[in-house]
């Protein structure tokens, strides 16, 4: 297809935002998987029975759980405020 | 002195029909009915104009005309093509050549006389 | 406490329920407040079909055991779904564009529509979804059995075993009923969505129920709560650093590859937008349902007898506590995380078995003529109900062989790591354009075999298929192909080892066998197709309805016309309706258009089916799915031909090749021709109208205005020689002459030539002497014409000063030949194939009376009595061999 009505030609002041949730977006999940992966570097052994408390962990997972919920709500609305403008 | 119209074309009713109205009009006329030749025919006897068909043996009349546009000599020698395949593309083609008239058969008598006048005037002038 | 009566009528009502909110939803879906069904809220619960049975007990389970390792199965989901914009927006718009159905379709089509790519991703998710639908079956059967032993008045104590066996035969009908009602078009299901949706806000509110009872009820407050984790046998977590990170990756994995997964997720979607949604309302809904699952573990570990079944807590808890409601409610939300699952399972299952399967088998037996006709719905529907007994009676079969004791969480991994093998093959199919159909299918086959290998099959009970000793000493006694221990690692976390292995294997096959084969010209159509999904429109666009529309017509319309004639089409309509571009508003004059245009590359059928498909919806049926398998074995067999036969692909382009140049040498004749006759109409018509305008001018001699007045008519002659010579030759050449078949003496023939051609002249004509002797059974006036014809020539062209013409006869088998010979210079031979054309004078020379048609005349003649003319070459000047068959008459007529 040609680039008969290309946004981006019509509306070059758009690009950098979108480009930027864009960047967001694909960024999310990456911090997610950072933030999940981190109980790996706790100092725990299962042999030698160290370990962290469960009730801590909990409260950390769901925290970054319920957090990265929230930021993909923010990027969810940004999305759906530049499917309105554009 | 009469003007001179070299006449070449190889249909001999065609040339018999020009002859007579050109040589009615007061010109003096010739006929030749070979392409192959026409060229030098042209040369050796520099008329005042040329009435030149395209369907002729041998040689095409744009291969002719457009010999004859090369040579100085005969740059500017009016020449008048005839043509009875009718088609934009040649009259084009012969335009492209450096043709001075074109038409088409069949043809009225009164619009051949009025173009060789134009052309012999146009020369002259 | 409850009656089991009791609660096997509120079961059936349930279910009943369920039927009818299916039912309405199905039936709103014809009419006009169709919007809400397709909402993304809707669109999220329909993902809930991954919490089943094991979400709602096996996680409880999984955390008594485990600790927080349950939340990995939650993790992966929610990492893909926060990263919708890398995998999930690609997945769902090429799943749109092109009207994927399945994974196993979605794979298929990646990689050239290639039949057995389906068929190897239909088996792997038969088999992977196996222990999956076990699973399902199991914990329908615990939760009843959780009831029936606690009241004694139940009327069957059945046996564990043909409790199962009821549920799968339950589920089974269920499904046909509710999952093969309508032949849906496009795959969606809007009943069944809408009822999933139900049965996902159930079974969320029942364990959200029992969560709260648990932490407000029994363990009294959130404080006390996270105090009473710290004192479990759980208080302690040890990360374990490789099932953490390989669970999370493998939920993941399967979040994407299971069949019923990507049905709910890409084929099931209806709007691109609704992932903006989904991107952070499932996540939510997955950390809900897991919420509780500790303080549940917690609560269960410490109030329940020792030795209970942790898979069962969110059950028992509230029964042992007399919460009787609770406990119906909670058993009411494992039923639905359990049927839902089978549902979506079995439909999506289904749909590749017929599709990929049965359809396939179907086609190839009815061979090479299998075209559209009314036995492939039936064939369809069939084999779909068949496959859902199949795939149920498999899973019970499974838990079965299994012992129905393994923990709900170990069938659960077994399931995503089959599936998971599909990942390479999708991901490297959607990222990838050098992946090609081997690699796929290597990487498929190699995953496959080796999950089935160390995961699979030991557990369905060590014995039952491998023996202790493979086990135990690897398969032939090769140590190091110990399915447990693989290369003779030792110690890894057995779900690790397998995923580890299996995965890597597969992928390596992968990458391997796509670099080092070549894909098929349609592999490569269908990666770009893929792979460029995105590039082409630019985000903002594509959410515009409208515009979407008829976009999609376009791309659609591109892979049926091509590119340059569907291009020429949209844009010629989007001119007429007053627009720019190449998207006209799809008006039912356009529509109508677009499908008459398809038509004439798919068939009329295959055409409607697919415009109804892309613009109305719900209305087509059963030409649809004709119109993927036409298209589908179509292509399929066209690209085998390309495989097979290159050779002789290079010929047919040589000869379209070949047949352009003819065609454009047949315009350029046809202009020439026209040019001609323009030419022989004029040039008399100049003789004639100059000599005209001459005699009218008057004041000539007598002698000249009978000159001029005898070319006139010589000249009007001519004309009219002309045009009888064209309208024979017309009539010839479309094959209209009515012959006029009768016999005589060569000899006859001869004189009526010779008297029509010889007016004048000094031809000197010689006979054959046996002339009299032979006779024709032919149109002898035609014949006399043709010899007319070359009589004539020769007095024209023989330049020779005493021109003669020798005419040889000959018989030999029936047919008779005539040759036609003068002593003159003959015809040169760069000329000869031309001499037979119209207008084809060799020299320009104009010989009055002659167009040239003549010879063209003669051979249209001799073909229409079944003969030929032809030049004879050699024979010192012109030579023409005329050959007559036998009985002409039958031949040529």
């Amino acid at each position: 297809m040609t680039a008969v009505d290309d946004p981006k030609q019509n509306q070059p002041t758009r690009l950098p935002r979108s480009r930027r949730l864009t960047e967001i977006a694909i960024a999310l999940p990456f911090v997610g998987g950072v933030c999940v992966g981190i109980p790996v570097l706790w100092n725990t052994d299962a042999e030698q029975g160290a370990g962290v408390a469960t009730s801590s962990a909990a409260i950390y997972l769901f925290s970054v759980w319920f957090g990265m919920i929230v930021l993909a709500v923010l990027l969810a609305r940004a999305f759906a405020r530049q499917d309105q403008d554009a | 002195m009469r003007k001179h119209i070299l006449l070449i074309e190889d249909e001999p009713n065609i040339v018999e029909a020009i002859t007579f109205i050109l040589l009615r009009d007061g010109w003096q006329v010739d006929a030749h009915s070979d392409g192959a030749t026409a060229v030098s025919k042209v040369q050796s006897m520099a008329p005042d104009a040329v009435i030149l068909d395209v369907m002729l043996p041998n040689k095409s009349g744009f291969d002719i005309l457009r010999d004859l546009r090369a040579v100085p000599e005969t740059r500017d020698l009016p020449i008048m093509m005839l043509t009875a395949r009718g088609q934009t593309k040649d009259r084009e083609r012969a335009e492209d050549l450096g043709v001075s008239a074109f038409m088409t058969k069949p043809f009225s008598n009164a619009d051949v006389l009025a173009n060789v006048r134009a052309l012999v005037d146009r020369a002259d002038g | 406490m409850v009656s089991f009566d009791i609660l096997v009528a509120v079961s059936l009502a349930y279910v009943a329920i369920l039927f009818a909110v299916a039912f309405l939803a199905e039936r709103a879906t014809d009419g006009r407040r169709a919007q809400w069904l397709r909402s993304p809220l809707i669109y999220t619960l329909s993902l809930s079909v991954y919490c089943t049975a094991w979400t709602f007990y096996g996680a409880v389970g999984f955390a008594a055991r485990s600790g927080l390792e349950f939340v990995t199965i939650y993790l992966g989901p929610t990492g893909v779904l926060i990263g919708w914009w890398l995998i999930l927006r690609r997945l769902v718009r090429i799943g749109r564009a092109e009207r994927i159905t399945s994974i196993a379709d979605l794979i298929s089509s990646r990689f050239g529509k290639s039949a057995a790519l389906g068929g190897i991703v239909t088996i792997l998710a038969v088999v992977g979804t196996t222990p999956y639908i076990a699973l399902q079956l199991q914990s329908v059967t615990l939760s009843l059995s959780v009831f029936a032993a606690a009241d004694p008045a139940a009327a069957v104590q059945a046996s564990p075993n043909s409790t199962a066996l009821w549920v799968a035969v339950g589920l089974a009908v269920f499904t046909i009923l509710f999952g093969t009602r309508t032949l849906d078009s496009n795959e969606r299901h809007s009943g069944v969505v809408m009822a999933i949706a139900v049965e996902a806000v159930v079974k969320l509110v029942a364990l959200l129920a029992v969560g709260a009872f648990v932490v407000w009820g029994l363990a009294g407050g959130v404080g006390n709560t996270l105090a009473l984790i710290d004192t479990s046998p759980i208080a302690q977590w040890s990360v374990p650093n490789s099932r953490w990170i390989g669970l999370t990756f493998l939920s993941a994995a399967a979040f994407l590859c299971l069949p019923r997964m990507f049905h709910v997720l890409v084929v099931e979607n209806s709007d691109e937008r609704h992932l903006h949604t989904a991107s952070w309302a499932f996540p939510l809904y997955l950390l809900l349902m897991s919420l509780f699952v500790v303080p549940i573990a917690v609560v269960g570990l410490d109030m329940m007898p020792e030795g209970a079944n942790p898979d069962l807590f969110v059950l028992t808890l509230p029964m042992t506590q007399g919460q009787n409601g609770l406990a119906v409610l909670a058993f009411l939300g494992g039923f639905s995380s359990a049927t839902s699952m089978v549902i979506v399972a079995a439909i999506a299952l289904s749909t590749m078995v017929s599709n990929h399967l049965a359809a396939p088998v179907w086609l190839r037996s009815r061979g090479e003529g299998a075209t559209v006709s009314g036995d492939l719905r039936n064939v369809v529907l069939m084999s779909r109900r068949i496959a859902i007994a199949v795939i149920l009676g498999l899973g019970y079969l499974y838990y079965r062989l299994s012992g129905g004791g393994a923990a709900l969480a170990a069938m659960g991994l077994i399931s995503f790591a089959g599936v998971a093998q599909v990942l390479p093959a999708m991901v490297g199919g959607i990222f990838w354009r050098g992946a090609t159909r081997i690699g796929a299918a290597a990487g498929l086959t190699v995953g496959f075999i080796l999950w089935a290998y160390t995961m699979l099959l030991p557990s369905v009970g060590v014995g039952t298929i491998l023996s202790a000793a493979v086990v135990d000493q690897g398969l032939f006694g090769l140590h190091w192909l110990r399915p447990r221990a693989l290369f003779g690692i030792d110690g890894m976390d057995p779900v690790i080892h397998a995923v580890f292995w299996s995965l890597l294997f597969n992928t390596l096959a992968f990458v391997a066998g796509s670099i080092l084969s070549t894909p098929t010209p349609l592999e490569r159509m269908q990666a770009s197709q893929f792979i460029t999904a995105f590039d082409q429109g630019g985000a903002a666009r594509s959410w515009r309805h409208g515009v979407a529309e008829a976009e999609d017509l376009l791309l659609m319309a591109q892979r049926i016309l091509g590119p340059t004639d569907a291009q020429r089409l949209f844009r010629a309509h989007a001119a007429d309706q007053g627009k720019t571009g190449y998207l006209p508003t799809p008006s039912p004059s356009f529509l109508e258009a677009l499908e008459r245009a398809m038509s004439g590359s798919v068939g009329s059928a295959t055409a409607h089916a697919m415009i109804g498909q892309m613009v109305g919806g719900a209305s087509v049926t059963v030409e649809d799915l004709m119109a993927v398998a036409d298209e589908t074995a179509q292509i399929m067999e066209y690209s085998n031909r390309l495989e097979a036969k290159s050779e002789e692909l290079t010929n047919a382009a040589d000869q379209l090749r070949d047949a352009n140049m003819k065609l454009v040498q047949l315009s350029h004749q046809k202009d020439a021709f026209l040019s001609q006759i323009s030419h022989e109409l004029r040039t008399p018509m100049t003789s004639i109208r100059s000599f005209s305008e001459i005699l009218q001018d008057g004041a000539l001699a007598p002698k000249d205005r009978v000159k001029y007045a005898t070319i006139i008519s010589d000249e009007t002659q001519r004309l009219t020689r002309l045009l009888d010579d064209l309208l024979d030759l017309s009539v010839l050449e479309n094959g209209q002459v009515a012959l006029d078949i009768e016999t005589g003496s060569l000899a006859q023939v001869l004189d009526r030539a010779t008297a029509a051609a010889d007016f004048g002249g000094d031809l000197e004509i010689q006979r054959p002497r046996q002339a009299d002797a032979i006779l024709l059974t032919t149109d002898l006036e035609r014949l006399a014409q043709v010899m007319i014809n070359l009589i004539s020539n020769t007095r024209k062209y023989c330049v020779a000063d005493h021109p003669k013409l020798k005419i040889r006869a000959r018989q030999a088998g029936g047919d008779t030949e005539l040759d036609f010979i003068d002593n003159g210079e003959g015809v040169p031979a760069a000329h000869r194939q031309l001499i037979f054309e119209k207008f084809a004078r060799i020299s320009d020379e104009a010989k009055a009376g002659s167009a040239g048609l003549g010879l063209a005349i003669c051979r249209e003649i001799m073909t229409n009595l079944g003969g030929t003319i032809e030049y004879l070459p050699g024979q010192g000047g012109a030579a023409f061999r005329l050959r007559l068959p036998a009985s002409q008459a039958m031949a040529a007529q």
